[in-house]
Order: structure tokens, then sequence, then C-alpha cells
């Protein structure tokens, strides 16, 4: 009879042993795929939420260098400005996920008809209160107001650098006017001069959240106007409707990064932009928000590491102890067969040869259960947990360290019974 | 032989398999255990994230005539969820005169206009902290000279450089605030401070002159209680930001706010500013399911992972068995020496385990865990062409994220792991409880 | 013809104390040999050192002339000799058939009805057969690994007169009819008068006596 056939017909005669430890090593082999997987999710989980933190750099003109002129507001600077085409190869760094920047100016608006559109709450002054503080944008999505939730869209879409003509408003202007997403309004700059008057389409409107009369924003003269009496148009409208004017241009730019890991490289990949002077310009990091929470989610994705790495740690001295004390109740059986001439290697070999049976049929099922398992205890508690994905590459893993672990073990735990002599080993049990 | 004796004597004499099972239990308790306590340690590092997402409510009293009082702050400070981390702010315009009541000089250049009675005043800012105040985290003030004004800070001024300068004032002078309405009623402050503008002040020519930045004065906020509301000692203020623990509760918080009474809340506009926490939201929770259904699976495999074991290891004992009932030991009694066995290691096991879960707790704690003595942050500034524009530290109050075993956790792992043992070793011996005696014997010879 | 030899063969324990002084025999095949003597005399220690599971502290063992140790321990276990023990140790969860093709030189089947089990018997448990059945199997076993030499350590001590007699039976037919070369430890005189040789161990030494 050789080793191969009393392995067989171990494991299948003495089953209910076999069905035990093929539940233990079943249960074990889910419990380390699992946390692989969860391992791997928490990393994209963590990744994903410093994605939120919105953090971003911002390029300003660096007045300290430029020249000062003298106009009749006062001085100003003549620092070049960033142009449409810097921004563009900023843009194109790698981790950089949006960007923008906005013109400001006064626009008049007026309906379809050329009807001044009035403001919320007007003074009485016609020509002031169609007046409204406009920004263009060239992602309206990475304008502050919207980032810092000051105002929300309630319909329509966000600008970009795909509308030609588009201009978003508030909905309390919206609904004073009867407005809706899809009317055309016009805009013109300043009416007494020859600025050209522009047709433009609503493509979404926005709601003021924030309070309005907060004194807080009064450091910043947009504040003169009431949110609602906000506005904000597409990058090519505002260049055609200040098209008079010279000095016009971004005088900063802000730049979203899609991981604050990476901002001090991708800082970094921008300075190198050959093109762009940067005597002239100062990039500022803006990373609070993700300053104050990254130790915490680093943290917790510690935690979550430890955790699946002490349960592996665990699942593998479970596996060594729960085969010794399988190997060793079968000294006496180890004895009858050295006796009858079968040699250490041969025994050994057949013990192997069981727990891989069993390990063939218990890998497979636990990579597949696994992948269940993960979303089993998700629904069971009401979490959604859609990253937490067995991938083949787990299994790969687990199957061939976790075949070497069952066979070291195997070995190790012979070991006691191999290093007695056949004689000492019968006479143990007689 | 009593039943003990045979306790003892087995495992005392089969100190292979004993071992193997006190290692076994050991390993099981040690995981359990530390899984409890990284759970509460991930509660913690949730809670701070939550908390240092700086999720807040301005209170806005501008329209009260009386203001915020300190009373009504207190009643509101009180209000369970609140971090305790909060702002004060007021907004006025004075008259300024020096210390002898001559009039100041203030900037006309590049006003859009100057309204009548303000020849010689700008606006007052008061902030329980000016350095965190608008103006200068987004206005971009910062103090050249002196320092900035605190909750603390009593009668005292920052003026603008330019304005210090074009008035012959310096930090240590004295002059005089006035009020717009009433010209002789007038409160004495020391300059404790300078700053100046980094940024252009965007002139689209609509700036008011006390607006413009070279006339605005910061001041306390006792001293504007007394431009604004005429009292210095009872100090009342026109805003306030409570920040709060978990952004989820600013609905209670900001409701449970509203009931307190002794102030008409009709007057007054609750806001609340969360934009950060609700970016952040699903993405935490979504890391919040993952260390959920981490901990759950460890828990509930490692539980059939223990019924399994000491099912495995009571089927070795089929031939004992038979001789103790031949021997006319009761099978009740046969059961409660194998229940003792298993309770006598379980506890050295549980007792074991604290020590080895204390030490990877604190291992992990001490070497792994990010150190928080007070957290702060402090935002990065990476470039080189800029001098350093450095936020001053904000303390978030964050909790320290401890990796250790709190008792109630000892207790039930204590609990539910020796009802796991005993109750799997009698699961595990009820079939050959059930064998008859002869059947048990003809199994063993 | 002498199978196997021992030559000033001595065992001694680890604690040094002397359990074999000198051994020297001789036997043949065809043959029954008894060894005799008290509990603890290293009976059962000169059946291990013949049949391979152990080595002598000093003194040679030789099969076909040949010194065991040279040809390897293992294989003279295989191929040279066959135990029987009292306890029977048959592998419990293979069937008498299967554990007498363990050594599966011979088919099993006419060898078990050779000893006495017929086919039903021989598919059945093992735990569950009769003391004497077991030990038949075990004597199967034995045969069918085709070794020249079977040693037997008190193959009958379980077995009550009757069984123990049928047995003893087997044993002298398997030397006497099959030629094999069957050595017996025993502390049975009724069984040792079946010898044809007997061996008695005294304090390490041995007696030869011849029936």
């Amino acid at each position: 009879m050789n080793l191969g056939t009393r392995a067989i017909l171990y494991t299948v005669r003495k089953w209910k042993k076999t069905l035990l430890i093929f539940c233990l090593l079943l249960s074990i082999t889910i419990l380390v795929l699992s946390g692989l997987a969860i391992a791997d999710a928490q990393e994209k989980q963590v990744e994903e939420l410093r994605g939120t933190t919105g953090t971003n750099f911002t390029v300003n003109r660096n007045t300290a260098t430029g020249g000062w002129g003298n106009g009749g507001n006062g001085s100003y600077s003549t620092q070049e400005y960033l142009t449409s085409d810097m921004m563009e190869k900023i843009a194109a760094v790698d981790g950089i996920e949006g960007y923008n920047a906005s013109i400001r100016t006064i626009l008049c608006l007026s309906d379809a008809n050329g009807q001044w559109l009035e403001q919320l709450e007007p003074t009485g002054h016609s020509m002031v209160d169609c007046q409204f503080y406009s920004y263009s944008c060239i992602n309206s999505e990475y304008h502050s107001l919207f980032l810092s939730g000051a105002l929300e869209m309630c319909d329509g879409e966000m600008l970009d650098l795909s509308f030609d003509n588009g201009i978003i408003i508030s909905k309390e202007i919206a609904d004073k006017h009867g407005l809706h997403v899809g009317d055309t309004i016009q805009a013109v700059n300043d009416p007494f001069s020859n600025d050209k008057t522009k047709e433009l389409k609503i493509v979404g409107l926005f709601e003021v959240v924030a309070d309005k009369t907060d004194e807080r924003n009064n450091y910043n003269e947009a504040s003169y106007y009431d949110y609602a009496n906000n506005a904000f148009v597409s990058e090519t409208t505002m260049k055609a409707l200040l098209e008079n004017y010279e000095d016009v241009g971004y005088a900063s730019a802000d730049f979203f990064v899609s991981d604050p890991e990476q901002l001090e490289g991708i800082i970094q990949q921008v300075q190198k932009i050959t093109s762009i002077n940067w005597n002239n310009f100062i990039i500022t990091a803006n990373d609070e928000v993700y300053e104050r929470v990254s130790n915490s989610i680093s943290d917790t994705g510690t935690l979550v590491t430890t955790l699946i790495v002490l349960t592996t740690v665990v699942s593998m001295v479970l596996i060594i102890l729960i085969l010794s004390m399988s190997t060793r109740s079968r000294k006496k059986e180890i004895g009858i067969l050295l006796a009858v001439g079968i040699t250490k290697p041969a025994v050994i070999l057949q013990y192997v040869i069981e727990v891989l049976l069993i390990a063939v049929v218990a890998f497979p099922l636990a990579f597949l259960s696994s992948k269940q398992v993960a979303g089993m205890f998700g629904t069971l508690f009401n979490k959604t947990a859609e990253n937490v994905i067995v991938t083949p590459q787990h299994f790969a893993l687990v199957a061939i360290w976790g075949a070497v672990l069952l066979i070291t073990a195997v070995l190790v735990s012979c070991i006691p019974a191999m290093r007695l002599k056949p004689k000492e080993i019968l006479s143990q049990m007689e | 032989m009593n039943l003990w004796k045979r306790v003892c004597l087995y495992l005392g004499r089969k100190k292979g398999k004993t071992f193997t099972l006190l290692a076994f239990l050991l390993v099981m308790a040690t995981l359990m255990l530390t899984c409890l306590s990284i759970r509460s340690a991930t509660e913690t590092a949730n809670a701070n994230i939550k908390k240092a997402l700086l999720g807040y409510f301005t209170i806005n009293a501008k329209t009260l005539d009386t203001g915020l009082s300190a009373d009504i702050l207190r009643q509101i400070l009180d209000t369970k969820g609140l971090s305790g981390n909060y702002a004060l702010r007021s907004y006025s315009y004075a008259n300024y005169y020096d210390a002898d009541g001559n009039s100041l000089v203030i900037n006309k250049e590049g006003a859009a206009q100057m309204p009548e009675e303000y020849e010689n005043a700008g606006k007052i800012v008061a902030n329980s902290d000016s350095e965190k105040d608008s103006y200068f985290t987004e206005g971009g003030f910062e103090i050249t000279e002196g320092n900035p004004l605190t909750s603390e800070s009593k009668n005292a001024v920052l003026l603008h450089d330019r304005f210090a300068k074009q008035n012959g004032l310096s930090v240590g002078d004295t002059m005089l605030l006035g009020s717009i309405i009433d010209e002789g009623d007038t409160i004495p402050v020391t300059i404790t401070g300078l700053f100046t503008n980094t940024k252009e002040q965007d002139a689209v020519g609509i700036t008011p002159s006390y607006d413009l930045y070279e006339n605005i004065v910061f001041t306390d906020l006792s001293t504007v209680s007394y431009l604004l509301y005429g009292t210095a000692e009872e100090r009342r203020v026109q805003y306030g930001d409570f920040y709060v623990n978990d952004p989820d509760e600013l609905d209670r918080i900001m409701a449970q706010v509203q009931e307190i009474n002794g102030i008409n809340w009709d007057e007054c506009t609750l806001t609340r500013y969360d934009k950060d926490y609700q970016n952040a939201k699903q993405s935490l929770e979504g890391l919040q399911n993952i260390v959920f259904i981490a901990i759950a699976i460890v828990s509930v495999v490692s539980f059939l992972v223990l019924v399994l074991f000491m099912t495995l290891r009571l089927r070795g004992r089929i031939h004992e068995t038979g001789i103790y009932l031949a021997m006319g030991i009761s099978k009740g009694t046969v059961l409660l020496q194998y229940l003792l066995e298993v309770f006598i290691v379980a506890a050295i096991a549980l007792l074991l385990s604290y020590g080895a879960s204390a030490a990877i707790s604190d291992q992990v704690g001490s070497k792994l865990l990010s150190q928080i003595t007070a957290e702060t942050y402090e935002t990065v500034d990476l470039t080189e062409n800029t001098e350093t524009e450095k936020q001053p530290a904000q303390d978030l109050k964050l909790s320290d994220v401890v990796v250790e075993i709190s008792t109630t956790d000892y207790a039930f792992v204590w609990a539910f792991g020796l009802v796991l043992c005993l109750a799997s070793t009698a699961l595990a011996a009820y079939p050959i409880m059930k064998m008859k005696p002869k059947n048990i014997l003809s199994q063993m010879s | 013809m002498n199978i196997m030899e021992l030559k000033n063969v001595g065992y001694a324990y680890e604690n040094k104390r002397k359990v074999l002084k000198g051994v020297n025999l001789s036997i043949e095949e065809g043959k029954m040999y008894a060894i005799l003597g008290p509990s603890g005399c290293g009976k059962t220690t000169l059946l291990s050192l013949m049949g391979g599971l152990d080595s002598p502290s000093n003194g040679q063992i030789l099969y076909d002339g040949q010194d065991i140790e040279k040809a390897g321990l293992s294989a003279h276990r295989k191929n040279n000799v066959a135990f029987i023990f009292q306890s029977y140790n048959l592998i419990d969860y293979l069937t008498p058939k299967e554990n007498v093709a363990l050594t599966s030189k011979l088919p099993p089947q006419p060898i078990l009805e050779r000893v006495g089990l017929t086919e039903e018997e021989s598919k059945r448990n093992v735990l569950k057969l009769s003391g004497g059945q077991q030990q038949r199997v075990a004597i199967a076993r034995a045969l069918a690994s085709d070794a020249k030499v079977i040693l037997a350590d008190e193959p009958t001590g379980s077995l009550d007169e009757d069984t123990a007699a049928e047995i003893t039976a087997i044993l002298k037919e398997c030397a006497h009819q099959m030629n094999k070369c069957v050595v017996i430890v025993t502390h049975s005189n009724e069984l040792a008068k079946q010898a044809d040789v007997i061996f008695r161990l005294k304090k390490g030494d041995l007696q030869v006596t011849t029936n």
C-alpha cells in the first residue's frame, strides 16, 4: 500500500476529524482573506477620505516683486497676471484634479428684452439696482463660495470651460423675475461706455446658505453685494465683456489636488514649469483641513492594519497548534507504521498529503465564501462596504503561504514523534 | 480519588495537551481583547476626525438690542455637544481721537465715498482672538509689532501701521475711541500692537472710507461692548461661533440653544457651517463601516474557531471517558471534570491575556499612533518665495487615541469567553455522553 | 542454516543500567523459538534489537550474514522481520484486509483465510473484531510481508486459554509448515513448551535449552 492510498483512507475513514479540521482551516482562511481585503479597502477609503479635505494651492501674483503704477483709484501693481495658458500648464501636472480662477467685475444684467433686472432689496436708483457682483469661472465647482458651502446649487449645472455663454444666478433673483434654467438674459460691464452686451443662457441657479448679514465677510468688498446679487459667468463671456480693458487678467488661481499627501511633490513639479517666471508668482499651500485631520485619519488606518496583522499572526499560531494537536494524537499509529518498516519520511509525507487534501478543498471554498462574507456582514449590520473585495491576488498569497505554513506545521509537529526511536514509541504505547 | 484531584492530575501530567489548550485560549483571548481595545480606539479617532473638521454654528445677534450677554453665553456653552472651542465677535464704528481728545487723520485715498460724521472715524472689529479674525485669516492682515488681542485683553487696540505712522502713534501710546452718535462719549484705549495688510485692498470703487484697511481698528470685546451697548463691565457681543464635537448633532444643538430663556431668538439668526464635514461625511462613514466589519468578522470567526477547537480536543478522550464510566463514575461527574479542566486553563489564559494584550496595545499606542499632546495644526507653507506666513497653532482639544483595555471589555471577554469554552466543551461531550458505556468501551479496545 | 546471528550483543539504558550483557545466539528458518525470563529481564529489549527497532550498545546483529545496521534498520524491518504485539497494534482506520496490505508483498485475502478469518470479517472495522481475531490479523500482516523472521512479543498475553492455544498453533504452523523463523517472547511456560528452542534470560545472560 503506498502512502497516497494511506493518506486518502485516513482522510475518508476518519471523516469526522477531517471535517472538524476542515472547518477550522476554512474559518481561519476566511478570516485571513477577509483581513487582507479589509486592509486594502481601508487603504483606499483613507485615500478617498483625504481627498475630501479640499486640499489646494493658490498661485498669486507677487506684488512685492512687481512694479507699481498710479491711477484714478490709487496705486496698483503692474505685476504680470496669470494667463489661461499658464494655468492650463499648471493644471496638467499629475495629481491636480481641478482648478478655478475668477475675474471679478460688476455686471449689469437685463432680461431678454433689455429690461434691467432688479436686485433683491433695491435702493431705488435704477442704475445701481441692476448691478450684480460677478465672477467668471473656469470651473465654478471650485469657486470658494461654492466650496465653503456659502452657496449651494439647487438647479441646473456648474460652469466649466465647455460653456461659452453661460451664467449662474441666484434662485431668489430668478424667482423674482420669473426666470428659469435655459432662459436667456443679457449682461454688460459698463452700460455708459461702449462695452459690448452679450446674450447669456442661464445654466444653473444657486441658493444662499450662509448668513448674508454676517459682517465677518466684510474684509472682502464683494460683501457689499448680497450673495443673492452675485452671478457667475463663463470665462469666454467675461473676456468678451471686458475686451475693451487692457489690465484684465487673473491675479490668482486655486488648484485642487486629489491626494493631500502629494501636495508638496505636486507644488515642486509645478515650480519646475519653465515657461512661467516664478519670481512673479507666489504659491501658497492650503491644507488646513487636511492638517487637522491627517493624524486622526492615519491613526484609524494604523489601528485597522494592526488588527489585521494581529489576526493573521494569530491564525498562523492557531494552525500550528491545531495540526500539532492532531499529529500528536497519532503517536501510536506512527509507531506501528515505523515498526512495519515504513520509513519516517514516508510517514511525514503521508500526513502532509492528508493536510494538503483538506487544504485543496478548504482554500478555494474559503476564497469563494469570503467574497460573500464581507457583504453579508455589511448588510447584516446595515453598513455598506462596497470596496471590501477579496481579489485573486489575495487568494494566491494565502494559498501559497498557507500551504507553506501547513507543511511546516506538520513537519514541526512530527518532530517529537520522529525523534524517538521506534522502540521507544512502541514501549510508550504498550 | 475525587473530581478535583483527577482534574489537577490530568492538567499536570498531560502537560503537552494542557499547554496546547492554554496556548490556544491565550491567543484567542488576546486577540479578542486587542480587538475590543482597537475598537474603542477607532471610535476615539473617529470622534477626533469629526471634531477636527470644525463644524460650528454662528449666532448672529446683530439686530438684538441687548446683544448676547455673558449669562446667555454661559448657558449656551453649557449645552451638551459643544467642543469648548468658540469665538465671539462684534463690529462697530468709532471716532478716533488722540489721548488729548484731538481727532486723528484717516486715510481717504481710494475711498468711493466718505460719509458725513465719519470724517475721522473708522470701522471697529472685535474678536475674542484677533489672529483668527477673517481679516487676518483671509484678508491677509499680519501683526507687525506688539501682540494680538485675546479674550483677556481689555481697553486695547491694534492699529494699521500706516495709520499709526500718519498720526505719530506707537505701541504703548493711548488714544480715545468715541461713539459716532454721541460725540462726547469716549473710552480710552492703549495701543498694544500694529498690523499691516499683505494683500491689496481690491478697490472696485465702492468702498466707503471707514472700510479702508488703514482705517480699521481692532479692539477687545469689552471696549466694543461699550461702544455698541453702552456697557463695558457687563460684556455683550454681536456674534458667537460655537464649535461642536459631532457636526451631525448641529440641528439638535441649535434647537436646544434656542430654548434658552432670556433672549428673543426671533431677532437672532442661527446658521450652521459644516461644509468640510459634509464633504467628508460619506467617506468617513465608509471608513467607519470598514472598521466595524473588520471587528465583526474577527469576533464572529474567532468564536467559531473556539467552538470547533474545543470539539476537536474532546474527541481524543473517548477512551478515557469509557474507563471512567466503566469504573462507575457518573456521566455528570465526568462532564464536570472536563468542564473544570477547561475552566481552570481558561482562567489562567484570560489572566495572561491581559498582560499580552496590554503589551500589544502599549506598543501600538507608543510606536505607531501619532503622538498627541495637545492636537494642534499649522498650515504648511511650502514655497521659497514667500515670507513664512504661519498660521498660529490652534488647540483643537482632541482626545488622545489610546489603545487600552477597559474594565468592561475585559469583563466581557471573561464572561463571554468562559461561557463559550464551557458551552462548546459540553456540546462536544454531548455525543459521547449519549453513548451507552458498552459502546464507548467497545470503541476503545 | 542460520538466518540470524547475535554476536556479543549488549544493551544499556540511558542511565547506564545494563539490560543485556554479551548475548550470543543464532536462529534458523523452520523453527519456533521462545525467549523466557522474569519481568524486566530484557526479553522485549532483545526482541526489539533483533527486529531493528533499536541499536545495541555493543556487539553485532547479522541477518543472512550481513550486519543489519549496514543495510539499514528501516529496510531490515521492512524486508527481513515482521512483528506481532501483545496489544495487536493494528491501524484503526484500516480494515483487516488493508492492515495486511500495509506490508503488501503478497495478496491479503488468502493469507487472512489461512489464519482463519472469513471474507466478511476481513472487511469489518478492525476495532469490532475480538482479541483473537485481531491477533490473527496481526499474524496475517506479518505473513504478508513475506519476511523470513517473525518476532512476537507476548502474542497471547491478552487472550484466553483456548484462543491462546489457537494462536500458538498458528504460529507453530508458520514455523514448521511455512518455514518461517518464529521467535516468541513469553512468560508462559505452556507456550514455551511448544517451542523448539528456549532461550532463558537471567540478569542479562542467555541460556539455551533445546526441546
